[in-house]
């Protein structure tokens, strides 16, 4: 697993938010764009790309997209 | 749970809605603009039938029941009547008994209540068939219905923007078919979906009924309907895929033979999601959300009559599958090819 490919793919499930502003460090929580849908997103993003089950209360644990990519590939 | 049942056939199919209609974008200035859009672009919803006061679940199903007994020569061969809710018109005694006397069905007929939700459809067609392939009865009724609009806080957008109130009914007889089934729980996943109060665990009084701020944009209180939808979207697109490639190979069905999968219809972005998962194309996986939202047990038979009363398609194979509370989830396949499928009617008071 590849940090760069998961920013972008993370990246993705968002419209509106400048591709530079995704970074290891971001707190994603704090981008305007964030919500519950997005959430949902990332949910069926990690499930699709990487057939990794991302739960709720992990996401809810995780402040940056750093710690996200983490969770994941600790279960990969 | 797996079972290859024989001897049935799905006859009828009905549904009611009721007459008032929430328009998501007069929920705007409770929610933001910007929310509201949002929401409404993922899950492609823009609006609910809600249910009046004084209508329950019941009445929708009997409006839609009577859609079917009336085009019928007798009623006097039905002998079963399984009603499928979460908002029964009381704790006790059974909607199903008042249904059998309302519908004037005879004191033959078995009536059974089973309080499910998004899986229930499943749960009350396998009923059903296990009624009639035993020989036990000559045609059931499954009527499956809910106003969980009733059990949401006008405060919690998470829920408002997403649940509707619908109404259904199913006939089943004896026949040529055979439906496969395969219902599936998860008891330990309880809390994702739950009206945690009002039962005899935690019964309401005056605290329990006082709404508090949850997650961001949304209030609740104890006797309100909780979702946590992140939980329920991981169960579903980690589980439903699973029940439905066992399925479809139980079945000895390729993707190719099969003609049209009717999922629980939870929102847009989730069964668009379990569609592209299982490499079906658009056409055969109807989406009936926009003027609807989640109606709870009712949705797969409001999907199937909005989709398919006028314009019907070859219907010989069908995948049927319904998720949720519990966690429970189920699929079965039906053959809709010589159904008699009406269209959504709006429920007028009775």
């Amino acid at each position: 697993m590849n940090i760069d490919d998961f920013i972008n793919n993370f990246a993705e499930q968002f419209d509106e938010t400048e591709k530079s502003e995704f970074l290891q460090e971001t707190t994603f929580r704090d981008l305007d764009e964030w919500d519950s849908m997005i959430a949902l997103s990332i949910i069926g993003m990690v499930d699709e790309e990487y057939d990794i089950e991302l739960t709720g209360d992990e996401i809810r644990a995780a402040n940056t997209i750093s710690d996200l990519f983490k969770i994941v590939s600790n279960k990969k | 749970m797996k079972t290859l049942l024989k001897g049935i056939e799905i006859s009828h199919i009905a549904s009611s809605l009721p007459s008032k209609v929430l328009k998501f974008d007069d929920l705007k200035d409770l929610f933001g603009d910007k929310e509201v859009d949002k929401v409404m672009k993922t899950t492609g919803i823009n609006s609910v039938h809600i249910a009046a006061d004084d209508t329950t679940s019941s009445d929708l199903c009997f409006y839609a029941a009577k859609k079917i007994l009336d085009s019928l020569d007798t009623t006097d061969d039905i002998d079963g009547l399984i009603f499928v809710s979460q908002t029964r018109d009381h704790v006790l005694p059974q909607s199903s008994h008042i249904l059998q006397a309302k519908l004037g069905l005879s004191q033959d007929t078995y009536c059974l209540d089973m309080p499910l939700g998004c899986s229930g459809y499943i749960y009350g067609l396998m009923q059903a068939s296990l009624l009639i392939s035993t020989g036990a009865c000559n045609k059931v009724l499954v009527l499956a219905g809910d106003t969980t609009s009733k059990l949401v806080n006008e405060q919690d957008r998470a829920s408002r923007l997403v649940f509707g109130d619908a109404g259904s009914a199913t006939l089943l007889q004896k026949g040529n078919d055979g439906m496969y089934f395969d219902l599936r729980a998860d008891g330990s996943g309880k809390d994702s979906l739950i009206v945690p109060s009002g039962g005899f665990r935690n019964p309401s009084n005056s605290k329990t009924s006082i709404t508090k701020p949850a997650e961001e944009g949304c209030s609740r209180s104890q006797d309100d309907l909780f979702m946590d939808g992140m939980s329920v979207f991981n169960f579903a697109i980690t589980k439903v895929p699973k029940l439905l490639k066992e399925t479809l190979l139980e079945l000895n069905w390729t993707l190719e033979s099969l003609d049209a999968m009717v999922l629980h219809q939870a929102n847009k972005f989730m069964v668009d999601y379990l569609r592209r998962k299982m490499k079906l194309p658009l056409e055969m996986v109807p989406i009936e959300v926009k003027n609807y939202g989640n109606t709870g047990p009712a949705s797969i038979p409001l999907a199937i009559t909005s989709k398919y009363s006028i314009d019907k398609p070859k219907l010989n194979n069908v995948l049927l599958a319904g998720f949720g509370v519990g966690l429970s989830w189920g699929a079965c396949n039906c053959n809709l090819q010589n159904t008699i499928i009406f269209e959504p009617e709006i429920f007028n008071k009775l």
